[in-house]
């Protein structure tokens, strides 16, 4: 007997999987079709310049920097190497993203069909905190990257690398922290049900 | 997969039955007992039992714990 409504099952299902491809679309596809359309790179620059005034900064020829709160700066004539730095962390949160999302979606389908207490979905659940705690290191050392590169491509006399640890939200990690211990509970759970099985 | 520890532990009550002309389903329901629970009991794959469940038996049938199960000699096929 199914576990949750039929209509919020499916309905539930198409958010997270639609999530994860609208983020491919907002990180990846709109960038990309910037690139192939000839536009400018746009990038806020994730540095110790935020807050800074940003006609303090120095631009290279064709690039204009704009700040609000942060540096906003357009590369006319970015290199091939620039923007595919720019890309590479908008790359890595998607696939995160749809990996997390189709995981998600299976332990889901598990529990729908009346067997949450399974091996697969233990896996499942401990590669959904796994795959989103590699995403997030392997995120902040792609952003960190990127930022450098368009640093450089964009400012005179600023290309040092600084690694963004501060990016990272805390929101994300505590939700990490609790797939792993759903995990760890679905676990317990398989072998509970493994030891009542056969009780008379 | 649940991992099996091997027994040697039998159940009579097939044989229980039998004397006293009752059927597993007959036997479920004056228990309480499901009639599933009660096959896996008598086709030996029961690998757990409740005190409740056995003192219902037991009642039913009028015997004691020692005529439902047996150990089976030591160098039997464990089950």
């Amino acid at each position: 007997m199914p576990v949750f409504d039929r209509w919020d099952f499916l309905a539930t299902q198409i958010v997270i999987i639609g999530a994860g491809a609208l983020t491919a679309l907002v990180t990846v596809v709109r960038p990309l079709l910037a690139w192939i359309g000839g536009h400018a790179l746009e990038w806020d620059l994730t540095t110790e310049d935020v807050g800074r005034a940003p006609e303090g900064l120095l631009a290279r020829d064709g690039v204009t920097v704009r700040g609000v709160e942060g540096v906003h700066v357009e590369v006319a004539d970015a290199s091939t190497a620039t923007w595919l730095a720019s890309l590479l962390p908008g790359v890595l949160v998607s696939v995160t993203a749809l990996v997390v999302a189709l995981l998600a979606v299976r332990v889901l389908r598990g529990i729908q069909a009346g067997r949450p207490f399974t091996p697969s979905n233990v896996t499942a659940l401990r590669s959904i905190s796994m795959t989103a705690l590699v995403g997030v290191v392997l995120h902040v050392l792609a952003t960190s990257l990127a930022d450098h590169q368009v640093r450089a491509a964009a400012l005179v006399d600023r290309d040092d690398v600084t690694l963004f640890w501060g990016e990272v939200p805390f929101t994300l990690l505590g939700a990490l922290l609790v797939v792993g211990a759903l995990a760890h509970a679905f676990d317990r759970g398989l072998r509970l049900e493994q030891d009542v099985e056969g009780l008379v | 997969m649940p991992v099996e520890e091997p027994h040697r532990v039998v159940c009579h009550l097939d044989r229980l039955l039998a004397e006293r002309g009752l059927t597993v389903t007959a036997l479920a329901e004056q228990i309480g007992v499901t009639n599933v629970n009660l096959s896996v009991l008598k086709n030996q794959r029961a690998r757990a039992m409740r005190f409740s469940t056995l003192t219902a038996i037991c009642d039913a049938l009028d015997c004691q714990p020692g005529d439902l199960f047996s150990v089976a000699a030591a160098g039997s096929p464990p089950r």
